[in-house]
């Protein structure tokens, strides 16, 4: 089964080599959104995808008050923040891990799959 | 997939993000000019955040750190003639100097 991948980031550059690396390097299926209110409905649409990366700062909604809104409405879609400058606070937004930026396209698939436990 | 294939698709997304990269260099050198207000510098933070990033992971990852310290030079309000230098210095960096 392919996994479904949403990755929310205002920067195109980003959304695009993220989208490259977990498509080629993951063989997975991505969409992506360039901020925190359009994640919104994409993270309750069905199928739930299978993971959300989100980014921190973005203008409009900010990536931790995204996820606060998501975890409210129950949503229990695996959330990773991904940022150039992690924060302790980041995981009690309730997300369920961090990334870093700049990330690796090589290594991002497999750092997902040994964050969130997924066979290779 | 291999490294050899995937670098060529990072290498041609490379080329399609340049004039993004560039306007993104333009507008940190702006705020390194004399007179820069607080906006300008502002907007030139969060550019500078962006590449810092993002310049890594299309294969220039001492252009991420110049970033990340232009970055917090401009948060800090370090004067505009060091800022100046390290722009140049990310130009440098990634080809677009």
């Amino acid at each position: 089964m392919t996994r479904r991948i949403l990755v929310v980031d205002d920067d195109e550059d980003i959304r695009e080599i993220a989208r490259l690396a977990l498509e080629t390097v993951g063989g997975w299926q991505v969409d992506t959104e360039p901020d925190g209110q359009a994640a919104l409905t994409r993270a309750a649409s069905s199928p739930p995808y299978d993971l959300i990366l989100f980014d921190v700062m973005m203008p409009g909604m900010d990536g931790p008050t995204a996820v606060r809104r998501i975890r409210a409405d129950g949503c229990t879609t695996p959330i990773l923040f991904l940022t150039a400058r992690p924060r302790d606070d980041l995981v009690d937004a309730g997300a369920d891990g961090v990334l870093r930026k700049p990330f690796d396209p090589m290594t991002l698939a497999e750092e997902i799959r040994a964050r969130l436990g997924w066979p290779a | 997939m291999t490294d050899p294939e995937l670098g060529d698709m990072v290498a041609r997304l490379w080329e399609r993000m340049r004039p993004v990269v560039a306007e993104r260099l333009h507008v940190m050198g702006r705020a390194a000019e004399p007179g820069a207000d607080a906006d300008v510098r502002a907007a030139a933070a969060e550019a500078a955040h962006k590449l810092a990033g993002s310049l890594g992971s299309y294969g220039y990852p001492g252009g991420s750190r110049l970033a990340a310290r232009i970055e917090e030079a401009l948060r800090a309000d370090v004067p505009g003639q060091s800022v100046a230098g390290l722009v140049d210095a990310l130009r440098r960096e990634v080809g677009l100097g």
